[in-house]
């Protein structure tokens, strides 16, 4: 019997281990490499950042190696406001196109989970079928429909809508919806998941006792799919932060993002350390909202008995 | 105790009195092919407990969301007193339902939960608190008023939901299956605590189920629904005693029926030939317009059958020979299947009246079996 236990027990650690060891290989050690180059300065050299340990058994070697790391780097973004300027640009981004993301996800979704049973398996295959091709061949099929001389323009033109075609592609309209574009499946399939869950009597039971339609969607529906709300929101917000690729291809050079910060300083200005202290700083704003939702939550479910 | 006791089989045996209340005039509604309500028409008085009882896909639970809204009818109209419900909205109609599901939201604690009709009808805080205090004491769950409904035991639930139901004070309480979600036990307690709270709040009870122990032992008055269609409505004695179609009999109760054809009238009684017996037997004529010559079932509840073991021989015209093929001993009561020496099933249920019995008659036994001419019922076939 004990025996059994002991063996039951060294089991479930492994199950439980497991994740935690590869999170740890492939999050939490290149996390600290990244900390540890922030902390460096660049030199022209290859790796081209110091100091670099070389030896690891003397004592000398360690002492002269943690001397000289600092916290230059984090003080250049601190004082030079482009990247404030990149990373509330980001952030603002990333809410403006989280809130148009939900308002256009959220129809979708209820529409889906009301759809004829039959039906929703397609429904779900058609959302998730943009993903069959590349993210990156799609976005550039979105610079195709928005130059100027493109199929959004010539379509508008032939309408007699417009007499000039419009400037889209490289302006931050386009950004926008090249994010909304993307992102839209990430933000529906929580939200559909919540949805088709929600017992459909329930919605029944609030309009017998006396709500409206609409009353009976605000106090019940809603509450119930928030869940899906906020994971829905997360998936989207966070990518979206560190977005580079569409804001590169789509936006303009007054576009600023932080995760295109971080590519110039990484790949033009070839300033590891530099880049290595914004994907950290990146890191901690967005760690800390999720660390403090996720508190509130257990401390809500703990409050009720 | 006693007086409550008293009080509670006062209720039991009030019939309704009142004035019509619901009015379902040729009502029907078809689902594609399927015809769930077929040109359906019935009354349900004021204050009366009534149950609507079926097997499933009888069209119970139509008729059931169709009083509260949720389906419209095909045809035909439905009124509540003088008004006309046909095509109102659900949040707008005076009635209130019990769902089977119980349907209680999963984010509202219990007083949260028991609150939201009232609510939505605008009144006070101090209105809304005075009455959900008033629920929660009908139905004894002071003491979880702050829990959610995942926190509450089956029988919490299904209070909490009746509580919200009645929250509102509904002219009509619509109850589709309240007590299938319980376990047996507590399904006999609950059945008294519905009957006692609708005999003190006076409201309308509307019940759905497919128990027919649940509907005898509750209502007032049962519909029997078969098809899309009321078969009979009776109070439940009437019922058992009295089945008008062979339907009713097998549905209500246990019963032997057996064909049969009518050979004359003898003072009072029918000769029915049966392939129970030979010889013909004699039925008490209730006064169904039969005729001489044409095919009828005989019905016979088991324990209104008297059986002896032979070499006692039981005379009269309904008296039959057999051997016993099998014995259920149920506690309360046992029942005996016998094959007929004609060849029959007849089944014959005796109370177990004494604790021991001598000498009980056993499987293999040989017996003579019995029914007063008045225990049989003549059913049209």
């Amino acid at each position: 019997m004990a025996v059994a236990s002991l063996r039951e027990r060294a089991g479930r650690a492994i199950v439980i281990g497991l994740p935690y060891l590869w999170l740890a290989i492939f999050f939490l050690l290149p996390f600290l490499m990244v900390l540890r180059i922030s902390l460096s300065d660049p030199v022209t050299a290859q790796p081209p950042y110091e100091p670099v340990l070389r030896r690891w058994t003397s004592l000398a070697e360690w002492r002269e190696f943690l001397l000289g790391l600092d916290f230059d780097n984090f003080e250049t973004l601190w004082s030079d406001d482009l990247y404030w300027r990149a990373a509330l640009s980001s952030l603002e981004i990333a809410l403006v196109s989280t809130g148009a993301l939900l308002l256009l996800g959220y129809p979708i979704a209820y529409a889906m989970a009301r759809a004829p049973e039959r039906t929703r398996p397609l429904l779900v295959a058609l959302v998730i079928l943009p993903f069959w091709t590349s993210f990156l061949i799609r976005v550039y099929a979105w610079i195709a429909i928005l130059k100027p001389e493109g199929l959004l323009n010539a379509f508008l033109l032939w309408l007699g809508v417009i007499a000039q075609p419009l400037a889209i592609l490289n302006t931050p309209n386009a950004v926008y919806l090249g994010i909304v574009y993307a992102y839209l499946p990430f933000m529906i399939l929580p939200l559909y998941a919540s949805l088709e869950r929600l017992d459909p009597t329930l919605i029944e039971a609030a309009q017998d006792l006396g709500s409206t339609p609409s009353k009976a969607f605000w106090t019940v529906t809603v509450p119930l799919s928030l869940p899906g709300v906020v994971a829905g929101a997360l998936l989207c917000f966070i990518p979206i932060v560190g977005e580079f690729v569409i804001p590169d291809l789509l936006g303009g050079s007054d576009t600023l993002m932080i995760g295109r910060t971080l590519w110039s300083e990484f790949f033009s200005n070839r300033d590891w350390p530099l880049a290595s202290a914004v994907a950290v700083v990146l890191l901690l704003i967005l760690v800390i909202p999720i660390v403090v939702y996720r508190e509130i939550e257990a401390q809500r479910w703990e409050a009720q008995p | 105790m006693n007086a409550e006791h008293q009080q509670f089989l006062a209720a039991g045996q009030r019939r309704a009195s009142g004035a019509p209340l619901i009015r379902l005039e040729n009502v029907s509604k078809r689902f594609g092919k399927v015809v769930a309500v077929d040109n359906l028409t019935l009354t349900i008085f004021e204050g009366e407990f009534f149950a609507l009882l079926g097997p499933s896909g009888c069209g119970k639970s139509t008729l059931m969301r169709l009083l509260a809204g949720f389906e419209l009818p095909d045809a035909g109209r439905i009124f509540l007193g003088d008004a006309d419900l046909t095509g109102v909205p659900p949040h707008r109609r005076p009635l209130n339902m019990m769902f089977q599901s119980y349907a209680l939201f999963p984010h509202m604690t219990v007083a949260r939960n028991i609150a939201y009709g009232l609510r939505q009808e605008r009144l006070g805080r101090g209105e809304i608190a005075f009455r959900v205090q008033r629920m929660l004491q009908l139905v004894q769950l002071e003491a979880v008023v702050d829990r959610r409904p995942d926190q509450l035991s089956g029988g919490q639930r299904q209070r909490a939901a009746l509580a919200r139901a009645l929250a509102k004070e509904p002219r009509v309480l619509l109850l589709d299956e309240p007590l299938a979600a319980l376990d047996k036990k507590l399904r006999g307690e609950t059945q008294h605590e519905l009957k006692e709270i609708q005999a003190r709040l006076g409201t309308t009870f509307l019940i759905v189920t497919h128990d027919q122990g649940e509907a005898m032992s509750m209502a007032d008055r049962i519909a029997i629904m078969d098809g899309g269609r009321i078969v009979q409505v009776a109070a439940p004695k009437e019922l058992y005693e009295h089945p008008r179609t062979r339907f009713v009999a097998e549905f209500v109760g246990d019963i032997n029926i057996v064909e049969g054809k009518l050979i004359g009238k003898e003072a009072g009684d029918w000769r029915v030939q049966t392939g129970w017996r030979d010889m013909p037997m004699l039925i008490r004529d209730e006064g169904e317009p039969l005729q001489a010559g044409e095919s009828v079932a005989v019905a016979v509840r088991p324990e209104t059958v008297t059986m002896h073991r032979e070499p006692f021989k039981a005379e009269g015209p309904n008296a039959v020979a057999g051997q016993v093929q099998d014995v259920g001993f149920l506690g309360d009561l046992t029942l005996y299947r016998l094959r007929l020496d004609s060849g029959a099933v007849l089944r014959v249920s005796r109370p177990n009246a004494t604790r021991t019995v001598e000498a009980p008659i056993g499987q293999g036994d040989r017996v003579t079996v019995s029914f007063a001419a008045n225990a049989g019922i003549l059913l049209r076939s």
